[in-house]
């Protein structure tokens, strides 16, 4: 009984303001009238259960969230970090991440990692074999591939850029064992290998975290240097050079809540293949040759560190009696870029001293991309600048126009690459 | 008294309503032959003078349904390509039941045994046990044994894998099982078996084919993780004048919404991983991952029952997809049987199953054949992995699938 009274009373509040609203236009009241409908109008949008908890006059439940309407709204408070985090560090952490990309590509990695780039694209251990490697049928074969990645893969008639690319890595990479048994016995392939590892940059602390896309082929055995003792000691001392006015820690991330120098090189002890072999990487983000590039280096070089962390030791902060060297590849589906570092010290901190070493080849395509393009981008007048609006499917192509120009010393580099030692 | 004891004694053999029970059903869903009007025998001076009188192509009436479905059939049967043949297939929307082999009611297997025609055997056929014991796979079990136990370790033990929950957990960790494990024995034995060389790998694709029998069209998807496909096909398990291929199928009269398998109306899709290409039209060997919940499964107790019937149904789907694109379908039947192996991983436990298929032709009177389905369940490949090392690792597991591997396909 009580209850109906309680609903009563609040619909008859109700029923006076409606006959007011029901009328669609109210430009003609007065300032006054039109301050009482807007008060009137507060009590018919709250909802029944809320009148009731108001006029019993108990405490409202929906008013215990811990994230109110301000802690959203106020800018401030959203821009500051808590300080009660167990790892909660004051100075900032500039972390680079999959998505990052670094404004003056090449130039911003090597200032960072602390190296050199060489003059030529790859060491010359590697670019003598080149030309000798070979399957049975490879351009068969390598034609073959492509066309059961672009064209045979789907029921519909567009094949989307993430899934060539993954299917293509795979095809490639189960051609290459073709070449010996040896490589299956002492390789080992995973996806999206974790990988994390931190240093001091002069002053300033950097990260690399991250499981980028793509597949990490480790060894049993670690690869042989491909610099001389003599080039290292030529590189003591170079000029790295610095973009002023630009900082050089640009589109990292800043982040307050870290573990600092914490090398991880992404699988727990004991692991029968602890040597990081090569990297690939697939970008199906459409970005420039150059930040792809930088990603493949500061992700090797974040594998060759974390491991040279792992056999000298967290505190070891001097040059390295053995280098470490780690290989790249990042891919596009069509384009190939191939990266080698090796690593000869682990102070980073210091301007003097011996610096790393980097080679960089970059714009190798396989093939002429004839297949058809997964978007096209539409200007017309009038349109907003929205999206979705502008970039739109290409279904209407003609598939079946193959893949021309195929280059195969680019397959030869790839076999290069996996079968070194 | 006697009434009452009779009626006490009927006893309903399942827990399933029977389909159709009741006397009221319309008679197009009953399997009924068509009564056609009786005609005389034709002998010499009976000849008739006129031409026999057809049935017009655009009137409701049972003669030209027949009739316009006998001419769907002969431009079936007289199409140029496969893919004009699917299309005929396809073009038309109907009910159609789609079949996902997990459900938890106990004996739901026999719904799969009879809309495939498949006969069950308990062990593996001769060709393959002769072939686990030879001399070859030993030599090659042997090198492999240490590095297999390397992968499992490294699967288990070793990489960082983010934690979720646990039925994705189960997926991600036998998925990479799976993959990991078939490609180190198709590249170690790629060397001296050029079979597995010149076969086509695909990874991570969907497999739909579709099917009829009698008044039911059936779709199937499936996700394996890995399929080779071969050039030439493989050698048979079980010869057509065995027992096996010449019993009878029981059917399964119930309705298909108890166990879980619902219907949608939709065109039905033909698909085993790839668009129509000349080449590579067998199949080879086939392995799956885990998709659904497990301890859900083991405290049902039915998990021996999903791993049978998934390797079934997997191997006769597969298989159709494949006829459908060589030109073969039910109305046009198979020449010769076709074989396929499917294997089943769980992250610990394999499950082998050899398939053959002897017809594609599910209706009554079609063929004196029915389809076998040669089975071994749940081999375990180790109990445990502890400090680094892996316990009891079972060599038999590892050899059944270096044979799968090496069975090379036979020219008949």
């Amino acid at each position: 009984m009580a209850l109906q009274s309680l609903k009563g009373s609040i619909l008859a509040q109700q029923s006076q303001c409606c006959f007011v609203l029901a009328c669609q236009s109210r430009r003609g009241y007065r300032p006054e009238k039109m301050a009482q409908i807007r008060r009137d109008s507060l009590e018919e949008r709250k909802s029944l259960s809320r009148r009731v908890y108001e006029k019993l006059g108990f405490h409202p439940p929906y008013l215990d969230r811990s994230v109110t309407f301000e802690d959203i709204y106020n800018k401030e408070k959203r821009k500051t970090v808590p300080e009660d985090h167990p790892l909660y560090q004051k100075r900032p952490a500039y972390s680079f991440s999959a998505k990052c990309r670094l404004q003056e590509g090449l130039n911003q990695t090597l200032w960072l990692t602390k190296s050199v780039l060489m003059k030529d694209k790859m060491p010359k251990s590697v670019s003598e074999t080149v030309s000798n490697l070979s399957i049975p049928n490879m351009e068969q074969r390598v034609t073959e591939a492509v066309r059961h990645c672009r064209q045979f893969d789907t029921e519909e008639k567009v094949i989307k850029r993430e899934r060539y690319i993954y299917t293509q890595i795979q095809y490639l990479q189960r051609l290459s064992q073709l070449l010996g048994p040896e490589l299956s016995l002492n390789q080992s392939i995973t996806e999206n290998h974790y990988v994390e590892s931190s240093w001091d940059r002069e002053g300033d602390h950097i990260q690399v975290v991250g499981a980028p896309k793509g597949i990490l082929v480790s060894s049993r055995h670690p690869l042989s240097a491909a610099a001389s003792t003599e080039e290292i000691e030529a590189t003591r001392g170079v000029e790295i050079p610095t973009f002023e006015p630009l900082a050089p820690t640009l589109d990292l991330q800043e982040t307050h809540i870290y573990q600092p120098y914490h090398n991880f090189p992404g699988y727990f002890e004991p692991h029968p293949f602890p040597h990081a072999h090569t990297r690939v990487i697939s970008s199906y983000m459409r970005w420039p040759i150059k930040h792809s590039v930088s990603k493949a280096v500061m992700y090797t070089f974040a594998d060759g560190f974390s491991r040279a962390k792992q056999i000298y030791g967290k505190d070891y902060n001097s040059t390295l009696k053995t280098p470490v060297v780690t290989q790249g590849i990042d891919t596009d589906g069509v384009n190939f870029g191939f990266v080698t570092v090796q690593i000869n010290t682990l102070d980073m901190d210091s301007k003097d001293g011996v610096r790393n070493m980097i080679w960089v080849d970059g714009e190798n395509p396989l093939y002429e991309d004839m297949y058809p393009q997964d978007i096209k981008i539409i200007k017309k007048k009038g349109m907003k600048k929205n999206k979705r609006q502008v970039v739109e499917l290409i279904k209407k192509r003609d598939p079946n126009l193959g893949c021309q120009n195929l280059d195969v010393s680019v397959f030869q580099k790839f076999l290069a690459f996996m079968s070194n030692k | 008294m006697a009434a009452s004891i009779s009626r006490r004694c009927v006893r309903h053999l399942s827990t399933f309503p029977l389909l159709n029970a009741r006397p009221g059903y319309p008679p197009s869903l009953r399997n009924v032959e068509v009564i056609l009007p009786r005609v005389p025998r034709i002998t010499e001076g009976n000849e008739p003078q006129y031409p026999p009188v057809k049935p017009s192509m655009t009137s409701g009436s049972k003669a030209a349904k027949q009739a316009r479905r006998a001419l769907w059939i002969d431009n079936v049967r007289s199409s140029d390509t496969p893919v004009e043949m699917i299309y005929l297939l396809n073009k038309r929307q109907r009910w159609q039941e789609v079949i996902k082999p997990f459900s938890l009611q106990s004996g739901y297997g026999h719904f799969f045994r009879d809309v495939t025609k498949t006969a069950v055997v308990d062990e593996l056929p001769e060709n393959i046990q002769t072939l686990a014991e030879s001399g070859q796979v030993k030599t090659e079990v042997e090198v492999l044994t240490e590095r297999v136990i390397e992968l499992l370790m490294v699967e288990s033990f070793s990489i960082r894998r983010k934690k979720q929950h646990r039925i994705i957990e189960h997926k991600e960790r036998s998925q990479s099982l799976a993959q990991n494990i078939l490609n180190l024995l198709i590249s170690h034995l790629g060397n001296r078996f050029p079979h597995l060389t010149d076969a086509v790998v695909d990874g991570r694709c969907q497999i739909k084919s579709f099917w009829e029998r009698g008044e039911r069209r059936m779709q199937f998807n499936g996700e394996p993780v890995c399929s080779v496909r071969a050039k030439e096909p493989l050698g048979l398990f079980a010869q057509t004048t065995d027992e096996v291929c010449n019993g009878d199928v029981e059917g399964w009269p119930y309705n298909p919404k108890e166990i879980g398998i619902f219907q949608n109306h939709i065109n039905p899709v033909c698909f085993p991983g790839f668009k129509y290409q000349p080449g590579h039209l067998f199949p080879h060997t086939q392995i799956y991952g885990v998709n659904f919940d497990l301890d859900r499964a083991e405290r049902h107790n039915i998990y021996q029952e999903i791993q049978d019937n998934f390797g079934l149904m997997a191997g006769y789907a597969w298989i159709n997809a494949l006829a459908m694109y060589q030109g073969y379908c039910w109305f046009q039947d198979i020449p010769r049987p076709m074989t396929a192996q499917v294997i089943y991983t769980d992250g610990n436990r394999f499950s082998f199953y050899c398939y053959q298929a002897n017809t594609l032709d599910l209706s009554e009177n079609g063929s004196p054949w029915n389809n076998v389905c040669f089975q071994k369940t749940s081999l375990p490949m180790f109990t445990d992995v502890k400090d680094g090392k892996v316990r009891d690792f079972n060599v038999e597991a590892l050899k059944l699938l270096v044979a799968f591997l090496i069975n090379s396909p036979e020219r008949h």
